[in-house]
């Protein structure tokens, strides 16, 4: 055995010696044999022929020594090759479907795993990843922003961690070029490179002293700001740069890896904020094990801390816990939903896509069994037969491949750049070739199988009752495995239809809800300071800002808000109300806070349903917290029931873990509307609106009503009126509020887009399976058809069997898919908010779609079928 | 004589070559094709051209080996003969064979 396995090695290598002296042996021969022929009399030419006649086949005979030999030769193969190619173009629609269905299951996979190893896989920059910890503060279990007080205590207390640093991320002007422009920094609360693993490149780190924000104004900017702030000649370190009220030296400079990616300088925090009261949470945490401890060691020791933080300041600090968990699951836990969800829909689409593929190689290598037939009567050796429908296979899987490549390198360039602006990432997506090797392995493999595997039985069998099977029978070969493969593609397909048309319910059950203002005719201006301006100064902008602003022709109205509707929350805190013993529940109920000038309500339209509204004479004197306040409905619902809460007083800060000890009552004066939050809030929650001016949040949100219907056409003037007043100030944005809502609704809508995409993508599959499977079918059985409509029975019969088949298949599939499909939904929670995982409106919609995908792609078989004219289909083949 | 001819029964082309090359002695495939046809005196049906195969098979199984050398014509010919395996070989087909051909003997005599 062994020896005969070398012998067929060894002989590969000198194939082509043998292959020659074959040829030569065979010539010999013939000229032998004709000799020998001549001698018994016949003349040249007869002699010649019969010595041929006694030969054989010279093709077959060198086709079978081939085959002895082992592996083809290239010749044969290059032959096969011709051959494959010019069936392949003999049927165009099959090799266009396989190339179709191959660059759009391979493109899709390759660009949702190149994302997916991009968001998930890659690791964040840094020395020793696994040693960095995300902290997260919480109070009774609610994750809350980081107090620098608390930072503090965890930096000299604990010994499982080495280092520990706080951040918060804002925007800085940069005055010293020709445009004040933004540039986003990083403001450091202790010793952040080492915590990170991150350091400069050029220069050095922060001394103690500048650490603390004690020492020299410095800053280390990363290799993109030195670049483009100072020449190529020039050194950087040592230079200054010049922020709005502050010049920094430049230490150092960092890597192009940075944490987080777009951060450009990086400043020690001042340090009034460093010394900070307890009582803030803007802080995010993050520290670095030391060596040899493990997270679980961190995790008991921060809980002890806490514990004894808890006793030692029970007025701010009851409660407060912190939770460890390792760096990078904390900045990709974000994307991580979403993200799963897109994975999983892709696995679904290859699975989808290999399915197909075998379906429609098997139903093809069932439809020319007659044809192999042919072939191996013709003299054909079997691995040849074999071998002409693997090349024929590796042909089409090839050409699909490389249709599937360029598809995906599209479409993670498209995509890819979405994913990168929402989600925090080391580095951009690219790419990812070993996953588009594995799918264009895993179609090689399901069409080399299933293109070889009916070849190689077909061979297998005796010619002749295939030829007459071709004739008469027909048939698709196993019933059942085709069944599997029309309900499989079903079932796969129906979960992207399902989650599409969760997503659209989701989306268009939150737009349908009131928003509770009046977007119309009003223009949005959005600009901020630095969270370490004055107040003062703040102040004083908004107050020009809106004075200047109002007396721009055209404007009905303006006013400023901290955030506007539809943004998210800016600041919440407990409240109390004089008078009134608060309940633990309502004790702990958050209420939203909003900062606001006067006018603002009014000027986005938010109606005043009792009371009056914020007077700005109250608060002459900023320390008196006078003013008013004025509470949404939800607020008076939730506090006050169905009495009316004007005249009351109330109190921000009021529960544990608040700031003022003693209550600032305020007078609540009014009650407005409720103004949707966020676009995905089922309900509006508590909000209390006060006059701007004693708060500190640098955020601002101008919004300007206009008296005609077009507030875009303002534009130019507020921007002229802001920077006659603050020549300096950097304007972020500049729309109208109808762009902006739409831009609320954007990563829905995003998320909705791509699931679109794959839905659309199972379907064009599905229907391409579908029609493939069904037109082969109906193919294969018009000579079964012409017999028994030659025999006097019509044609129906055959069409609704056949239709009653894929029907009853289609619908199992269907059913198999939608429950899998709530069931993922189900799994993955977070996606949904306002429907049910098991929206019946939502299952409907993608069961009917499926319906109509695969009634459209059954019915041109079915039409063949009825068509099928008797004595054509007996001449047929 | 019967005018019917009879392809070479399935494996038994093998077993002819083996017993050419023993009794005839070294010998090249024109050679062997003529002498299986005239040993079984025209009764077989045999395409020449597939003792190639066949004698490929017998080199890759050790059974025999060639060289090329100078026919009795002089021409350029590969040249076949049997090693010590292939003899031992032989032996064993040809026991085979006969303890083969008896059984099927004895079964057609007894139902006779």
């Amino acid at each position: 055995m062994i020896r005969m396995i070398w012998a067929r090695v060894s002989s590969y290598a000198s194939r082509r010696r043998a292959e020659h002296e074959l040829r030569e042996e065979i010539q010999n021969h013939l000229a032998m044999a004709t000799e020998h022929h001549m001698r018994r009399g016949l003349s040249r030419r007869e002699a010649e022929l019969a010595a041929r006649r006694d030969f054989g086949s010279v093709d077959a005979t060198r086709e079978r020594y081939n085959d002895q030999l082992g592996l083809p030769s290239l010749d044969a193969v290059l032959a096969d090759f011709r051959i494959a190619r010019r069936q392949l173009a003999k049927t165009p629609g099959f090799t266009a479907t396989v190339c179709v269905l191959l660059a759009l299951g391979i493109g899709a996979s390759t660009t949702v795993y190149s994302i997916v190893d991009a968001v998930l896989l890659a690791p964040l920059p840094g020395a020793e990843p696994e040693a960095r910890v995300w902290i997260d503060e919480t109070v009774d279990g609610r994750q809350m922003g980081g107090d620098p007080a608390r930072l503090r205590d965890m930096q000299g207390r604990l010994e499982a961690l080495s280092a520990i640093a706080g951040f918060y991320g804002e925007d800085a002007i940069l005055v010293d070029e020709d445009t004040p422009r933004r540039v986003p920094v990083l403001r450091t609360f202790g010793d952040y490179f080492s915590v990170v693993g991150l350091f400069p490149s050029r220069g050095r780190v922060f001394t103690p002293d500048e650490i603390r924000g004690t020492g020299d104004p410095v800053v280390i900017i990363s290799e993109g700001f030195a670049a483009r702030r100072f020449d190529a000649a020039d050194d950087p370190i040592g230079q200054s740069v010049r922020l709005a009220g502050q010049d920094l030296t430049v230490v150092g400079i960092m890597p192009r890896e940075l944490f987080p990616r777009d951060v450009e300088l990086f400043i020690p925090a001042d340090p009034g904020f460093q010394e900070m009261q307890r009582g803030g949470r803007f802080l995010a945490i993050a520290g670095r094990l030391a060596s040899g401890r493990t997270i679980d060691q961190a995790q008991e020791e921060m809980d002890a801390l806490m514990g004894a933080l808890q006793q030692e300041y029970p007025d701010t600090d009851a409660g407060v816990g912190a939770n460890l968990r390792p760096l990078h699951d904390a900045v990709v836990g974000e994307a991580r939903t979403p993200v799963l969800a897109l994975f999983g829909t892709t696995v679904a689409v290859l699975l989808l896509t290999t399915l197909n593929l075998a379906g429609l190689m098997l139903a093809r290598g069932l439809a020319r069994r007659s044809e192999i037939a042919v072939r191996v009567a013709l003299g054909a050796s079997a691995g040849r037969v074999v071998r002409l429908f693997l090349i024929e296979s590796a042909l089409v899987a090839l050409t699909g491949a490389t249709a599937g490549i360029a598809v995906a390198g599209l479409a993670v360039d498209a995509l890819g750049r979405f994913v990168e602006t929402t989600t925090n990432l080391a580095g951009p997506i690219a790419i990812q070739w070993h996953v588009a090797l594995v799918g264009v392995a895993l179609a090689a493999l399901a069409g080399l199988v299933l293109g070889g595997v009916p070849a190689w039985q077909a061979t297998r069998r005796d010619a002749a009752p295939a030829l007459r099977e071709g004739r008469v029978a027909g048939g698709m070969g196993n019933p059942r495995l085709r069944r599997f493969l029309v309900g499989g593609q079903v079932a796969l397909s129906v979960v992207p239809l399902i989650a599409a048309a969760l997503l659209t319910r989701e989306m268009t059950t939150h737009l349908s809800k009131p928003l509770g203002f009046e977007p119309a005719g009003v223009l949005t201006v959005k600009t901020q300071f630095s969270w370490s301006s004055p107040g003062g100064e703040v102040k004083q902008f908004i107050d020009d800002a809106l004075e200047r602003i109002a007396a721009v022709p055209g404007v009905r109205a303006v006013g400023m808000a901290d955030r506007l509707p539809l943004e998210g929350a800016s600041q919440s805190t407990t409240i109390l109300i004089r008078g009134r013993e608060m309940t633990s529940q309502l004790g702990e109920t958050r209420v939203a806070r909003r900062s606001v000038s006067a006018d603002y309500l009014q000027a986005i339209g938010v109606p005043l349903i009792s009371g009056e509204g914020l007077d700005p004479a109250g608060v002459s004197d900023a320390a008196d917290y006078g003013g008013g306040v004025v509470v949404n409905q939800a607020f008076a619902a939730t506090f006050f029931g169905a009495t009316s809460p004007i005249g009351a007083e109330m109190s921000f800060f009021g529960g544990a873990g608040g700031r003022d000890r003693a209550p600032h009552w305020r007078r609540i004066v009014g009650v407005v509307g409720d103004v949707r939050r966020e676009v995905t809030e089922d309900r509006a929650p508590p909000e209390a609106f006060s006059l701007y001016a004693e708060s500190g949040w640098p955020l601002l949100s101008f919004a300007v009503a206009a008296e005609g219907a077009d507030p875009g056409s303002l534009a130019s003037a507020v921007r002229e009126a802001i920077a006659e007043i603050a020549p300096s100030q950097v304007i972020d944005s500049i729309e109208p509020m109808t762009a902006r809502i739409g831009g609320a609704g954007f990563s829905h809508r995003r998320n909705a887009g791509v699931m679109y995409g794959f839905a659309a993508l199972a379907l064009v599959l599905v229907m391409v399976g579908l029609y493939g499977l069904i037109a082969t079918e109906v193919a294969a059985r018009i000579p079964e058809m012409g017999v028994r409509a030659a025999l006097g029975a019509g044609t129906r019969h055959i069409v609704s069997e056949c239709a009653r088949h894929t029907l009853v298949t289609t619908a199992i599939g269907a059913v198999i898919g939608a429950v899998t499909g709530i069931a993922l939904a189900s799994a993955l929670g977070g996606f949904l908010t306002a429907v049910e995982p098991a929206d019946p409106l939502a299952i409907v919609a993608a069961l009917a779609g499926m319906a109509l995908a695969a009634g459209a792609a059954a019915l041109p078989g079915m039409v063949r079928a009825a068509r099928v004219d008797p004595a054509r289909a007996l001449r047929h083949d | 004589m019967n005018d019917v001819k009879s392809d070479v029964p399935y494996g038994t082309l093998d077993l002819l070559v083996l017993k050419t090359l023993h009794t005839a002695g070294p010998m090249h495939g024109f050679g062997i094709a003529r002498r299986i046809e005239g040993m079984s005196e025209a009764n077989l049906e045999l395409n020449q051209g597939s003792i190639y195969p066949a004698l490929l098979r017998l080199q890759q199984r050790g059974w025999i080996e060639s060289d090329w050398g100078t026919s009795e014509n002089n021409r350029r010919a590969k040249f076949y003969r049997l090693t010590r395996n292939g003899t031992k070989q032989l032996r064993v087909e040809v026991e085979n064979w006969e303890r083969t051909m008896s059984l099927v003997q004895r079964v057609l005599g007894a139902t006779k």
